[in-house]
């Protein structure tokens, strides 16, 4: 069987249910008058697996030539994925330590690079100005507590 | 007439000074992510959600209310004029709306857009007025047997309606319920799923969830599109209708608002099945159906109007019964648990101000797409001409600040960047996340419900199908599942998402 999306998602669906029996083996389960904190999380994996199966018995029931009359997808934009992942964990990594406008700047700056057609400087002035105005919206418009400014400062 | 006193107390409230400015800036703010191309309302709400959490309850709900109606007049605008619409009821708007901007009519496109939601919008709040008292006295004879009846029927109708294969949907209800086991559980305070990590004790916080399975994954997605969306090249002239326009479109408007009310309230539903029907309704009675597809005013304000009523009517469920009817609705009874307000039928008589100041500014909020959006056409146009790869990092930016700002927790920020790509990976195999988030939303409420129904029931599982209410909801669910697996149903669904 090739790995399609039907069998993506049937995998997808028994991890989330292996997770689930296997983190909370240690839950009871209670009884029918008064359930424990074990019974719908393995109810839930049941379920998960039992839609799984199906998924599964549905790919292998449809005609094989689907494949091929479905429109060609776009390719995984791996580049988008990569850039705007680096620039929101950069954000969780240095808004505490050296507050908004700097790490807004990278973060601005990381999830520029999700697209070509910009040169540095322009991401660079992009990066800046946008972070300026969240610190001026978000900090000073809004009144969120945000750090601003690096906390050794 | 009990309900004009009901809308006289929430035209009081609405009216306030500070709510019409939180119902001003809701509607601006809303516009200006909705017209982003590719974002819908949920994802506006999604993304905005934050900027309300310094409010108080009855000023952020209105506030999300007025976001909401200017998401979809922002989705509606760029549906029609660059044909990229933001939610999947858009599709129908594009079809004779991006025609008719296509020769030389967008403004009266976008005009007749913004009149005949205004007329929904004043219908289906008399409609609210006089259905929700009722609805709610319904819903507080619920017990725990019939709330979890009624959040099946809930979850089901959201799959059935909802886009992509009803395997795939229940996958996804499946995964929301195990993403909200996650934290300590409610009856034993055993933690649950923690895997050791501090921070996932209170469980994940629904916000940056949203935020991540359908902001950072609709922007992933658009970014597989190539090319670059400043397409909009001409000028927006003409914006007032010619009164044959007006004349044209009268009656669509009234038909459509009567399908969009009726549709609305149905759980699950949406917006989508108002509009498609709409559209359908106006080509069957047409004289010259060839014309619909190529410009022709009747298949813009139909479903326009009937999209708007049955934004509006979907709230009835939500308000009276607690119960959401779909990703946008969902948000709003997060974002009404974080103001301490559980969503119930308790609400309509503990808090008639909050309930009926949130009724009346959806009217309120409608009033001002017409008047104040429609002039703004300039600047909204403006922002379609930004390049969208600067603004791909400004929305990455406020999603970032807003997911820490929930609880000033980096960690949330971490669940933005999971849930990001999670919905993403979800987008790549044609599952929506829709019934995953309104799955993890009221997740924790069944199971609260399922386990005290059993204990009352003495742990006898019938006790579902004995109370007639709960019954009748469970023979609502079942025939909804069989008629969607049926071939001549699942053909037209198809084809309702081919168009």
């Amino acid at each position: 069987m090739p790995l399609n999306r039907d069998v993506l998602t049937a995998g997808l669906a028994t991890a989330f249910a292996l997770t689930l029996l296997a983190f909370g083996s240690y839950l009871p389960v209670g009884t029918a008058v008064r359930m424990g904190p074990g019974f719908i999380p393995r109810a839930v994996a049941i379920g998960l697996l039992a839609v799984a199966v199906l998924i599964l018995i549905k790919a292998l029931l449809a005609r094989p030539a689907r494949a091929d009359d479905a429109a060609p997808e776009a390719p995984i934009h791996w580049r988008g994925a990569a850039s705007i992942s680096l620039g929101v964990l950069t954000f969780a990594l240095l808004i505490q330590p050296i507050g908004l406008l700097a790490s807004a700047t990278a973060t601005v700056f990381f999830s520029s690079l999700a697209q070509q057609g910009e040169g540095w400087a322009e991401r660079v002035v992009l990066a800046g100005s946008l972070a300026a105005i969240a610190g001026a919206v978000f900090a000073y418009g809004l009144g969120l507590p945000l750090p601003i400014l690096p906390n050794f400062l | 007439m009990e309900f004009l006193g009901h809308l006289a107390l929430g035209f009081d409230v609405a009216l306030s000074w500070q709510n019409l400015l939180l119902c001003l800036i809701g509607v601006l703010l809303g516009t200006l992510v909705g017209v982003l191309p590719g974002i819908g309302p949920a994802t506006t709400i999604a993304i905005l959600l934050p900027v309300t959490f310094e409010l108080p309850a009855v000023g952020a709900l209105i506030m999300l209310a007025g976001i909401y109606y200017g998401a979809q007049y922002g989705g509606s605008t760029t549906a029609i004029l660059v044909n990229m619409p933001g939610e999947s009821s858009g599709i129908i708007t594009a079809l004779d709306g991006h025609q008719m901007a296509k020769q030389g009519r967008a403004g009266v496109a976008l005009s007749i857009a913004a009149i005949g939601s205004l007329f929904a919008g004043t219908v289906s709040t008399f409609f609210i007025a006089g259905s929700a008292s009722t609805l709610s006295e319904l819903g507080l004879m619920f017990g725990p047997a019939e709330n979890v009846a009624l959040m099946v029927l809930a979850i089901v109708a959201v799959i059935v309606m909802g886009k992509g294969s009803v395997l795939n949907g229940l996958v996804m209800v499946l995964i929301g319920l195990s993403l909200g086991l996650i934290g300590t559980d409610v009856e034993t305070s055993k933690a649950r799923f923690t895997f050791g990590i501090q921070e996932l004790r209170d469980g994940i916080d629904f916000i940056p969830l949203a935020m991540g399975l359908f902001g950072i994954s609709e922007i992933l997605r658009t970014l597989e599109t190539p090319g670059d969306s400043t397409i909009l090249n001409n000028k927006i002239s003409g914006l007032w209708p010619k009164w044959a326009d007006l004349k044209a479109s009268a009656l669509p408007i009234l038909r459509g608002t009567g399908v969009g009310t009726v549709l609305g309230i149905l759980p699950g539903s949406g917006t989508l099945l108002a509009s498609f029907t709409a559209y359908m309704v106006e080509k069957k009675i047409s004289r010259t159906p060839e014309r619909f597809g190529k410009g022709a005013i009747e298949g813009l304000a139909s479903p326009e109007s009937a999209n708007n009523a049955a934004a509006q009517t979907s709230f009835v469920p939500m308000l009276t019964l607690g119960m959401p009817s779909g990703a946008v609705t969902a948000l709003m009874i997060g974002a009404m648990t974080i103001h301490g307000i559980s969503p119930g039928p308790q609400v309509v008589t503990q808090r008639p101000d909050l309930f009926w100041g949130l009724v009346c500014s959806m009217w309120i909020g409608n009033a001002m797409l017409l008047i104040i959006n429609l002039p703004l056409i300039a600047i909204w146009v403006s922002i379609l001409r930004i390049p969208y790869r600067r603004l791909v990092p400004a929305i990455i930016l406020f999603c970032c600040v807003g997911a820490y700002s929930v609880n000033n927790s980096t960690f949330d920020v971490v669940v933005l960047f999971a849930a990001g790509l999670f919905g993403y990976a979800l987008s790549r195999l044609d599952c929506d996340p829709t019934p995953l988030l309104l799955s993890f939303i009221i997740g924790p409420m069944l199971e609260e419900n399922f386990r005290r129904a059993m204990l009352v029931a003495h742990g006898n599982p019938m006790t579902f199908v004995e109370k007639p209410i709960s019954l009748t909801l469970l023979l609502a669910t079942a025939a909804l599942l069989v008629v969607a697996v049926l071939p001549s149903v699942r053909k037209r669904r198809e084809e309702v998402f081919v168009e």
